[in-house]
């Protein structure tokens, strides 16, 4: 068929060079498909491959529609998810959970601890945070973490507090001990 | 409190952990060494208000805290409350981050 042809022609020009050929404006698709390779290929070679693996995915089953331009930050989220997830397994983690964790230090080898409990949990792709809170020598401190960074080496959930929210801002006006984890 | 940020710019209007303060003493208990009214210099340790760090840490204390220093910065008592973060060892106050019963390592200034 000359579409799929023209389709395939298409693709193997992004993969090569990222480079855009301009085609007719007969046709919408491929110029949505342009502007997504083009933008990957700004962004360097993985990207494009991906736009690629997804458009090919889409073309043997008959496409139905082409990834637009919104879809791409889903797309790439998964993927530095799935990068991050293979050089460290994340148990799940929820609300209420008393975890510790581990962080590596700038210039040192050993690991810091931190201990708490999760009191939020925001979701975003890849920026995905956890707001951790204990009281460390009387004084209540409440530290956000990106859960995907490098920096964090391990996250281990101690035990599981049984709560009914999804936000636990109540905690830091209740007693101390509701906050404290040895 | 707080009359002025020791370095800071012109338009820098609030301080944060690890600036310098000009500060005035409001309330002091008696018997000590620093009376009401008198004019001192501190570093803040904590503050309520997030400190943002550049790799995604945001960290929050539950009081607003600060040190009483002397012009080289060297704390003036001899005991200190609370945790410090050890990131101010790197700004010089490191006899502060040796009296501290607890630190925590977290985060880099710029």
């Amino acid at each position: 068929m000359s579409v799929s042809h023209r389709r395939a022609t298409h693709l193997i020009a992004h993969a090569d060079a990222g480079a855009a050929e301009p085609e007719p404006a007969a046709e919408p698709a491929p110029e949505s498909e342009d502007a997504v390779a083009s933008a990957d290929a700004e962004e360097g070679e993985a990207e494009a491959a991906v736009a690629v693996a997804v458009a090919e995915e889409e073309e043997e089953p008959a496409p139905k529609r082409k990834p637009k331009f919104g879809e791409i930050i889903a797309i790439l989220n998964k993927q530095f998810i799935e990068e991050a997830e293979k050089v460290k397994v994340l148990p799940d983690l929820r609300p209420g959970d008393i975890i510790e964790l581990r962080m590596q230090r700038p210039n040192k080898r050993r690991l810091s601890l931190f201990k708490g409990i999760i009191i939020a949990k925001h979701k975003s792709g890849v920026h995905t945070t956890i707001r951790v809170r204990r009281i460390i020598a009387g004084v209540g401190v409440e530290i956000t973490f990106p859960i995907y960074s490098p920096r964090i080496k391990e996250i281990k959930v101690i035990r599981r507090k049984k709560v009914r929210r999804a936000k636990l801002y109540y905690l830091k006006h209740k007693l101390p001990r509701f906050s404290t984890f040895k | 409190m707080c009359i002025r940020v020791i370095g800071a710019a012109g338009n820098q209007r609030y301080a944060r952990i690890g600036d310098v303060i000009v500060a005035v003493i409001k309330d002091a208990l008696p018997q000590m060494p620093l009376e009401r009214s008198e004019v001192i210099r501190a570093v803040i340790v904590r503050t309520c208000k997030e400190f943002k760090c550049e790799d995604g840490i945001i960290i929050r204390y539950d009081d607003n805290a600060a040190v009483i220093i002397d012009q080289k910065g060297n704390p003036k008592g001899t005991r200190v409350f609370g945790a410090i973060a050890e990131e101010l060892r790197e700004l010089n106050f490191t006899k502060i981050v040796s009296l501290a019963p607890e630190t925590l390592f977290i985060f880099s200034f710029i």
